[in-house]
């Protein structure tokens, strides 16, 4: 028995000892090699078409599609993209680029570019992404998959060898003009939504939508017959429908197509073929010349479309006259166009009225001692009182969610007016109403019933609480 | 039996000897993320001549996601402002110690090892932003180094904070904090994590030059050292005391005032004799850049 074991463990030590011979160690490179191999493969891959890359980015499922052109060297990469904000900066720029070995090959931006852009959208909660994970070469194609998402489902890119003349793909201009819709938009405490209205000249109806060129998703509000909303045949269907877009061939193409029926007809927008642009679209504020966007084209089979801002909110037509309270808030919810509270120091409020406590707008309140319809402040007379100083304004209702304000020169006050307060009030609502006309949308706050009152003419804003 | 058993035990000592024995040698550390070293370009060049060589200290200005942990959402800088910076860099952190007394001798035994460069904010996962921040004096972070506007007064005086406050840490962390400065304004400290819910004022009336101060001693003795160089009001807004002073509030600020005095000169005798640097005259230099 004895005898049968030393046997085992010669013939065990002599193959061991065998498979451990130079030759059979060698047949795999050391690590460092393996390494060196992978990297040096995968930059002969992006270096080698002749015409470098074309790729098509989505960042999350639910935005657009930004559209790119990749020529890598050595060193850098020269990256074209249809990404026109920070005035064309990304339109053709060159920035290194390397390969890292980590948990896989892993495809570097060095230094800030388009995708690094896309990334810090949204305080960098977007959901772009400018490290990528090599997964496989597909065909001529190499995929690779975001490593800096923080959601659920990566990013998946595919970049294509670009072939000569796929520069022509581009639509810069289509997307550098509708960043000038973005002007007009409340942005007080949120990002702006800029919206338009899609006027369908050929099929007599519009369409309302709001349109992010930052991450390029369309949220369509409304369909209409128009946007005369007091026109007694006025009618329209609610949509809820968004959809991210992509810019290609002089056309903006809904990633997907937008559906409804309308006075008993079915509508389909596919995509808008843009022609012409101009500024001499409306502007939406009663005291200038028409020079805002309008922007027209073509949607397939409903002819000629007309594209114009606008300042319609859905949810802003609840803002409806209040017979028992008046809307209200605290005065440093009002703000310029810059997004600075009129109550801070130095900024008007605060100057006139520094004992205000709170902002009111009076919207069909029913009183016997109070004005119904009127604007101004509750004011602290410094013992514990409050005094409420307000200025009329004619009666008035809300047509679709415009609130045309007409103030006169009739003042209220439930205490001692100081000299100054009547000539402080008109200034101070003068400078809030500029134009007579301002556009109710809302603001969601949970638990609260908050809309924003929104001047187009000096792009001031008020936030009132129900 | 007995002898069947130890062959037994031999030959599976052997087996696993040898199933273990065969493999060369994987070294464990594997380039992983290593720090872009590589000179490519111009930029490389005078980062390797002016910092690396010059102080031992590398600027990263090329994305490594490890200089910035996981939770952290960042952006490397745009090319274009990375020679900016590094000139932002000399002309008002180096070169000011340069000029003082004993100044170069410090600078040059107490730099970190590493300064990195970051386009933007870092964004953090709670939803917070941070403006700056420092690694136990091996690594300072400067943050939106794309918007360098030297015309732009609070993009200069945010850098000038980051990099004042965070080479302050160096000195507590080295020569440990001045004798009994947490006694100075022992009550003014906030619990953890709750510096933010103060305001500027309520921070000045505890003693404090900012509610960031009030979080530790640490970042109390750092914060002195940062406002005190490059707030150009420094005397003004937190050392000289209001005149006809008949309110609560203001009675507060100038016992809040009488702290920072305290502290100010705690930490200047305490500079000048662990590092033989004058902060007066360094805040002197300073100022006169800016």
């Amino acid at each position: 028995m004895v005898k049968t074991y030393k046997h085992i463990i010669f013939l065990f030590l002599a193959l061991v000892l065998y498979s451990c011979t130079e030759e059979k160690v060698g047949v795999l490179p050391s690590v460092e090699d393996r390494v060196t191999e992978a990297v040096t493969n995968l930059r002969s891959e992006l270096t080698a078409p002749a015409n470098g890359w074309k790729l098509e980015y989505q960042p999350t499922n639910e935005s657009g599609v930004f559209f790119m052109l990749l020529e890598f060297d050595d060193d850098e990469v020269r990256i074209r993209s249809d990404v026109a904000e920070n005035d064309g900066e990304f339109f053709d720029h060159t920035i290194p680029w390397r390969i890292d070995n980590a948990l896989g090959l892993e495809l570097i931006y060095e230094t800030y570019g388009v995708f690094h852009y896309l990334f810090e959208q949204d305080g960098a909660t977007f959901g772009a992404e400018f490290e990528w994970g090599f997964v496989e070469k597909e065909g001529d194609n190499l995929v690779f998959r975001s490593i800096s998402d923080f959601s659920v489902d990566q990013s998946t890119i595919v970049l294509e060898p670009a072939k000569s003349g796929d520069e022509n793909l581009f639509a810069r201009d289509i997307a550098q003009n509708l960043l000038k819709f973005s002007t007009i938009s409340p942005k007080a405490l949120e990002s702006p939504k800029p919206k338009q209205e899609i006027i369908m000249e050929d099929a007599g109806i519009s369409v309302f939508w709001s349109l992010d060129p930052a991450k390029r998703i369309i949220e369509s509000i409304l369909a209409s017959t128009g946007s005369d909303f007091d026109d007694p045949n006025f009618s329209a269907v609610i949509l809820e429908h968004t959809s991210g877009y992509k810019l290609q061939n002089g056309r903006m193409i809904l990633l997907e197509p937008l559906q409804f029926v309308l006075n008993n007809r079915l509508y389909t927008i596919e995509d808008i073929a843009f022609t012409e642009y101009s500024d001499t679209g409306p502007t939406l504020c009663t005291l200038a010349a028409n020079d805002g966007p309008l922007y027209k084209g073509q949607i397939s089979s409903l002819g000629n479309a007309s594209m114009v801002s606008s300042l319609f909110d859905l949810e802003g037509t609840a803002f409806q006259p209040i017979a028992e309270f008046p809307y209200s808030v605290n005065p440093f919810f009002i703000f310029d166009e810059s997004g600075n509270s009129l109550y801070d120091e130095g900024m008007i409020i605060a100057e006139k009225f520094p004992n205000a406590v709170g902002f009111v707008f009076y919207y069909g309140f029913e009183s016997d001692t109070q004005p119904n319809n009127a604007v101004g402040f509750i004011l602290d007379d410094g013992n514990g009182n409050s005094d409420i100083f307000l200025r009329e304004f004619l009666p008035t209702t809300t047509v679709g969610n415009k609130i045309n304000v007409t103030l006169t020169n009739n003042y209220y006050h439930t205490g001692i007016p100081d000299p100054a307060d009547e000539a402080n009030l008109a200034e101070i609502t003068n400078l809030l109403f500029e134009g007579g006309d301002v556009y109710a949308s809302d603001f969601p706050v949970e638990g609260l019933l908050v809309f924003k009152l929104f001047n187009p003419c000096n792009q001031h804003e008020i936030f009132l609480v129900q | 039996m007995t002898t069947i058993k130890s062959h037994s035990i031999l030959l599976l000592f052997v087996i696993i000897l040898f199933s273990g024995g065969c493999y060369t040698e994987d070294p464990l550390d594997m380039p992983v993320n290593q720090g872009p070293e590589v000179i490519k370009n111009e930029i490389d060049e005078i980062i390797d001549e002016d910092f690396i060589q010059e102080y031992g200290m590398a600027i990263r200005y090329r994305f490594v996601d490890r200089y910035v942990s996981p939770t952290e959402r960042v952006t490397p800088p745009r090319l274009e402002v990375v020679i900016p910076m590094l000139n932002f860099i000399e002309n008002f952190w180096i070169d000011p110690y340069l000029e003082v007394e004993n100044g170069e001798e410090f600078f040059r035994t107490h730099v970190p090892a590493e300064i990195i460069l970051l386009g933007g904010l870092i964004y953090n996962e709670d939803g917070t932003v941070t403006l700056g921040t420092a690694d136990a004096g091996a690594q300072i972070t400067f943050t939106d180094v794309n918007s360098i506007d030297m015309d732009d007064q609070n993009w200069v005086l945010l850098q000038l904070q980051t990099v004042y406050h965070e080479f302050a840490h160096t000195v507590h962390q080295r020569y440990k904090l001045p004798n009994a400065f947490e006694t100075i304004s022992p009550q003014g400290y906030t619990s953890a994590g709750s510096w933010f819910t103060l305001t500027s004022e309520e921070a000045l009336q505890r003693g404090f030059v900012s509610p960031y101060a009030t979080s530790s001693p640490n970042e109390d003795f750092a914060e002195v050292v940062a406002h005190f160089l490059f707030d150009e009001g420094f005397y003004e807004n937190y050392i000289i005391l209001e005149t006809n002073c008949n309110t609560p509030d203001c009675e507060k600020r100038n016992e809040g005032r009488a702290l920072i005095k305290q502290k100010l000169n705690s930490i200047t005798a305490h500079y000048k004799k662990v590092t033989g640097v004058s902060l007066e005259e360094l805040r002197d230099v300073v100022q006169s850049k800016l």
